[in-house]
């Protein structure tokens, strides 16, 4: 009796499992075997196979442009949000108490705000300054996203940070700069670095908050994947996306590498 | 920078750019949040009409609205239990992997979604619900529907579940198997010794102690769901209209910021008033 039921348990567990991951990878892998199909629009299963779609990605302006402008638009948050993360984070660590702890929830607090209330509320911000839309409204949206995640990544590894080694430089005289760039930096850079990953991800990839701040002649890859898409049905998004999920791929390669996934991601390192 | 200053003013300094970013961002969330008040306005131009709740009034009564925060809280909902149910077993299985080689490999098959670009992971969902797309074509190979026949699983609430429970998973996982990871064996060995088949081990001792990464796992579920765009956007179209949805239509194509600006706060409110459910609960589970 007991047995039985914990086989239908286990049973269960199993048929949930596998579940999960077809739900996260059939429709995945259906994309990249629609990017070689050779028919004019999305049909399953394709009846010809041709590369000829991959070439369309680079023939059409849109998703190289668009893919330069996301590049460009994350290699100007990333060191911002990382850079004012970075500095606040050690500001407030360094003096610990009742007010580091309110300031610490009130940088914390951009995360509650749903991305479209962040896109609308930077539009109507950069109406009013007369800034306009466009790729430094982008780059300031995707700052006050970002940054709380950078701020708490190196937080993270501050706490792991031993304060003695702070007295110990500074029994010997070590100016407080020169102790943090030689000593305290150094050792938690993995949180920078892990800081630096999510803030660039973030930006690369986010569509709600930027949708409100493209302008005619700029807009992020999303967004051009998402136009596209409205008007068209053949297989050019297939590649696009098959070429993203390659670079995803890469993406979590090299944070195991660099990192490992299982600190990265917040599940401990309890095995390292 | 340079340390000649008192170490005081410095970690002053320190925080002026976190402080900064923070003023600009506040400023500009209170300046939308007064456009609520005023009952008309648009992009562009000083915002106008009379001062009053009239737009509150005019969001709360409107059916519309109502049907859209309506359905917001339906599909947060399934989405919230879905994943949660999908997501357990995955996180229980990270977790509890006596091999680190295989941990790590779980998690990397978790993470290539996550990472991959939200608005490639909703067109590949497209291909695959489609009318023609990967499951009517496998109902149709194996006879479950006609040869010529489909079932609608685009542009209605189906597609938007399955798309939400898709989009919050990675983050349920994460969440979930980051709070099991110091979670004491002790309690379960000791009711297995005392001789608990695996059954009643797992649902009165394993999953009572995992109740506070589940709730934090639903919340962050909820709240994800809640405030999701691009999901009713590409698989519900014009058919399914989420809170976000409603904020994008008002602001930028009926030009009606004082409602879209109305709709922000009651977005806002929503997330903070689940966030602070999920502490009042938390807290009166550790105290029960």
């Amino acid at each position: 009796m007991a047995r039985a039921r914990l086989r239908v348990a286990v049973g269960l567990l199993w048929l949930l499992r596998i579940g999960a991951f077809v739900l996260l990878f059939a429709p995945i892998a259906l994309v990249i075997a629609m990017s070689f199909g050779g028919d004019a629009y999305a049909t399953f299963p394709p009846r010809s196979w041709s590369f000829k779609w991959y070439l369309n990605v680079f023939r059409r302006d849109e998703f190289a442009s668009s893919f330069l402008t996301s590049l460009t638009v994350a290699a100007l948050v990333t060191p911002i949000s990382v850079g004012i993360g970075t500095l606040a984070a050690y500001g407030l660590w360094r003096r610990p108490g009742a007010t580091a702890r309110a300031l610490e929830s009130v940088f914390m607090s951009p995360v509650l705000l749903p991305l479209v209330v962040t896109g609308l509320a930077v539009l109507v911000f950069v109406n009013r300054v007369g800034i306009g839309t466009g790729i430094p409204a982008i780059v300031g949206a995707h700052v006050a996203i970002t940054f709380p995640y950078a701020f708490r990544a190196v937080l993270a590894a501050l706490g792991r940070y031993d304060r003695r080694l702070d007295e110990a430089a500074a029994s010997l005289k070590v100016r407080p700069f020169r102790t943090f760039w030689h000593v305290t930096l150094p050792l938690i850079r993995p949180g920078i670095v892990a800081g630096a990953m999510f803030a660039f991800v973030m930006s690369f990839d986010d569509f709600a908050a930027t949708i409100f701040l493209i302008a005619p002649d700029t807009r992020t890859l999303p967004i051009a994947i998402y136009q596209y898409m409205e008007f068209n049905l053949d297989p050019t998004v297939s590649a696009v996306s098959s070429l993203l999920v390659v670079l995803a791929t890469i993406g979590v390669l090299v944070v195991e590498r660099v990192i490992g996934v299982d600190r990265f991601f917040g599940i401990g390192d309890s095995t390292r | 920078m340079t340390g000649s200053r008192g170490p005081a003013l410095d970690s002053r300094l320190l925080l002026l750019p976190a402080l900064l970013v923070f003023a600009a961002f506040a400023a500009a969330l209170l300046d939308l949040l007064s456009w609520s008040f005023h009952a008309t306005g648009r992009i562009g131009a000083a915002p106008s009409g009379e001062l009053g709740l009239s737009v509150y009034a005019r969001v709360l009564s409107d059916p519309l609205y109502l049907s859209a925060l309506a359905t917001t809280l339906r599909l947060s909902a399934v989405a919230t239990a879905g994943s949660l149910l999908l997501g357990l077993p995955i996180a229980f299985w990270i977790v509890r992997t006596p091999s680190a080689r295989m941990r790590a490999t779980l998690i990397i098959l978790v993470a290539v979604p996550f990472m991959t670009s939200l608005i490639v992971r909703l067109y590949a969902l497209l291909l695959a619900l489609g009318n023609n797309g990967l499951v009517n074509r496998a109902l149709q190979a194996t006879g479950v529907i006609a040869e010529n026949d489909f079932i609608p699983l685009i542009r209605n609430e189906t597609s938007v579940a399955i798309g939400l429970v898709y989009f919050v998973l990675p983050f349920v996982v994460f969440t979930l198997a980051g709070s099991f990871k110091r979670f004491d064996r002790t309690l379960e060995e000791a009711a297995a010794n005392l001789g608990a088949d695996e059954l009643v081990v797992l649902f009165r001792v394993t999953l009572p102690l995992m109740a506070p990464g589940i709730l934090a796992a639903g919340t962050l579920a909820f709240v994800l769901a809640g405030t999701a765009f691009a999901t009713p956007l590409v698989l519900g179209g014009s058919a399914v209209r989420m809170v976000a949805n409603v904020i994008y239509d008002q602001a930028l194509f009926a030009q009606n910021l004082p409602v879209a600006a109305a709709l922000s706060a009651v977005a806002l409110a929503f997330t903070i008033a689940c966030l602070w459910l999920a502490g009042r609960l938390g807290r009166w589970g550790s105290n029960a």
